[in-house]
């Protein structure tokens, strides 16, 4: 039978009510908390025992001091008096336990007991949560200017829904913490005028570990989803996230250890804090990965390569929905053909290119994107917008300008479409257009060579139809 | 937190400051409340602590001893002036019960 256990604790910082009910029953089931940290709280083997635990908070600790201070021991002792034992303390949180049948409380004056709490809630853990909250804000404000620049992009790339759930998901977390703390209190310091009495905390503990649950599947759905060579980027990173917090964690804890005073050991984790994630970034994304993309790891594989004008061109082999061959008669075998893109559970979006090889380039080629469309419920917006960005003018907006492209709807019919669309400028007509089919919206762009044809145009509905 | 609710004692404060007539270490308060009021009043360690703190700063209280980790405390002039403050009160409230429960239940 295992001798110890580590559990997350996750819980809301001013529940002292459940953190209490929690090592309480654990006790009853013969866990003894042995320690609390921030890896987890560690729990020893012991025979089930009704114990009684308190949970107290110290205002004047702080998670950077070397070693308790004076007054704190000396709470300690008077805690020990009425037989409350120290088991366990993190900071501001100080665990007792008591084997005595009807103990005298820690806390027998609510008033003082709301005091200390907000005093702790106030000098540490509400500016914690208030940090994390700008960065999430931060964080969901950059996907949300991503998304407005290019919405139909950042809809197909799991790793940009992935990261705004995760930072969602953070910021419903601290705001839980947040909002819940404020209205406790305020509910608090009403009741202790009306009646007096303590008003017992509520956590947000199983909500929040099945965040952590929830945020942790995604991921690995994730990693799944996307090829191997960059899940093996992104597991990398994570663990190197994981192992920089550790290092600041360690760095803290050795000061500590070294008796370096609260304050220093606090300003030296800050600058740490500050300058370690861009220092390995920066190694490590530039140095070490920017090596990797030059070695070729991240290129696609080539099907051969071939000199020209002393140079080395790739052929790619690509499978492609539509081809020249779908367009025109012809026997030319040089052509490269490549798809790229992202797909992620809303939507797919991939540039499809079929090009001649450099020494033939009198044989015309071929580029598309197509996106599909798996929601029906985004279909219009994906349409409007892909409409909006069809023309390209590059800022220009007056529409007199000899150059201005706009799109003009055109019979869908020949194409097997719903809508069809073809890019304009002033009178002439560009081989340009924008087809829309039942789950997937095309934006073809062929040679200007390729004449499409009738029998063309039945080609590509058949294909998208 | 230096507060105005000092305006009346609790009665774990009254306790406390009451015990303190004497030099004691904190650690004795907490055994000498409960036995002055045969077990009716208990006080907290925590709240002991805290309330020790704030009596301190507001100068109720002296701290006398202070050996590593045990101090001891002795009532201030400020202690004892909240003390009769909060004992004319009582007594004010008591005279006001026997006068008025008194002419009720006759």
């Amino acid at each position: 039978m295992r001798k110890t256990k580590r559990v997350i604790a996750q819980f809301t910082f001013y529940d002292r009510t459940g953190i209490q009910k929690f090592l309480e029953r654990q006790a009853e089931k013969g866990w003894m908390l042995e320690k609390i940290s921030s890896y987890g709280w560690k729990f020893r083997r012991m025979e089930p025992e009704k114990i009684h635990y308190a949970v107290t908070y110290f205002p004047e600790a702080s998670m950077f001091d070397p070693e308790p201070t004076e007054n704190q021991k000396s709470f300690w002792d008077l805690c020990e008096h009425t037989g409350w034992k120290l088991a366990s303390h993190n900071a501001q949180m100080q665990i007792f336990y008591n084997e005595r049948e009807n103990p005298v409380p820690i806390e027998t004056d609510p008033q003082t007991e709301l005091e200390t709490i907000e005093k702790s809630a106030n000098k540490s853990y509400l500016v914690s949560y208030w940090l994390l909250t700008a960065c999430t804000v931060l964080q969901i404000a950059l996907g949300i200017w991503q998304f407005a620049t290019d919405p139909v992009g950042y809809l197909s790339r799991s790793s940009s829904l992935f990261s705004a759930l995760c930072w969602s998901m953070l910021l419903a977390m601290c705001l839980m913490e947040i909002i819940g703390y404020f209205s406790w209190r305020k509910r608090a310091r009403k009741a202790i005028e009306e009646t007096g009495e303590f008003t017992a905390t509520k956590g947000f503990r199983n909500i929040q570990l099945a965040f952590l649950w929830i945020i942790l599947a995604i991921f690995a759905a994730f990693l799944f989803s996307i090829e191997r060579r960059f899940a093996a980027v992104a597991v990398i990173s994570s663990l190197v996230v994981g192992i920089m917090a550790s290092a600041i964690w360690g760095f803290s804890a050795l000061l500590k250890k070294l008796k370096v005073s609260a304050k220093a050991n606090r300003i030296a984790t800050i600058i740490i804090i500050a300058v370690l994630p861009f220092a390995v970034t920066g190694i490590l994304f530039i140095k070490i990965l920017g090596g990797v993309f030059e070695s070729g790891w991240f290129d696609k594989e080539a099907a051969y390569t071939y000199e020209y004008k002393g140079m080395e061109w790739k052929v790619y082999d690509d499978e492609l929905p539509l081809m020249v061959e779908d367009l025109i008669e012809t026997d030319y075998k040089g052509y490269s053909t490549s798809w790229y893109g992202d797909e992620s559970i809303l939507l797919s979006k991939h540039d499809a290119y079929q090009r001649p090889r450099m020494d033939d380039l009198k044989e015309p080629y071929l580029q598309y994107t197509l996106v599909k469309v798996k929601i029906p419920f985004l279909y219009s917006f994906v349409h409007n917008q892909m409409l909006r960005d069809f023309p390209h003018n590059y800022g220009v907006t007056y529409e007199d300008y000899e150059f201005y492209e706009r799109a003009v709807e055109i019979d869908p019919t020949e194409w097997g479409a719903d809508y069809a669309y073809q890019i304009y400028m002033g009178d002439y007509a560009e081989n340009e257009f924008l087809l829309c089919y039942n789950d997937c919206i095309l934006e073809l762009r062929p040679d200007f060579e390729i004449e499409l044809t009738e029998q063309a145009k039945k080609n590509i509905g058949n294909i998208f139809g | 937190m230096p507060r105005t609710k000092f305006q009346t004692l609790t009665e774990q404060m009254f306790y406390i400051l009451l015990c303190l007539k004497n030099e004691y270490y904190g650690m004795d308060i907490l055994d000498r409340v409960p036995a002055m009021t045969n077990g009716r009043v208990n006080v907290g360690s925590g709240t002991l602590y805290n309330l020790l703190e704030q009596f301190l700063e507001e100068g109720f209280i002296y701290e006398t001893k202070v050996e590593g980790r045990r101090r001891s405390y002795i009532i201030a002039p400020k202690g004892e002036e909240m003390l009769d403050k909060e004992v004319e009160r009582l007594k004010a409230q008591l005279a006001d019960y026997n006068t008025f429960s008194g002419r009720e239940e006759a």
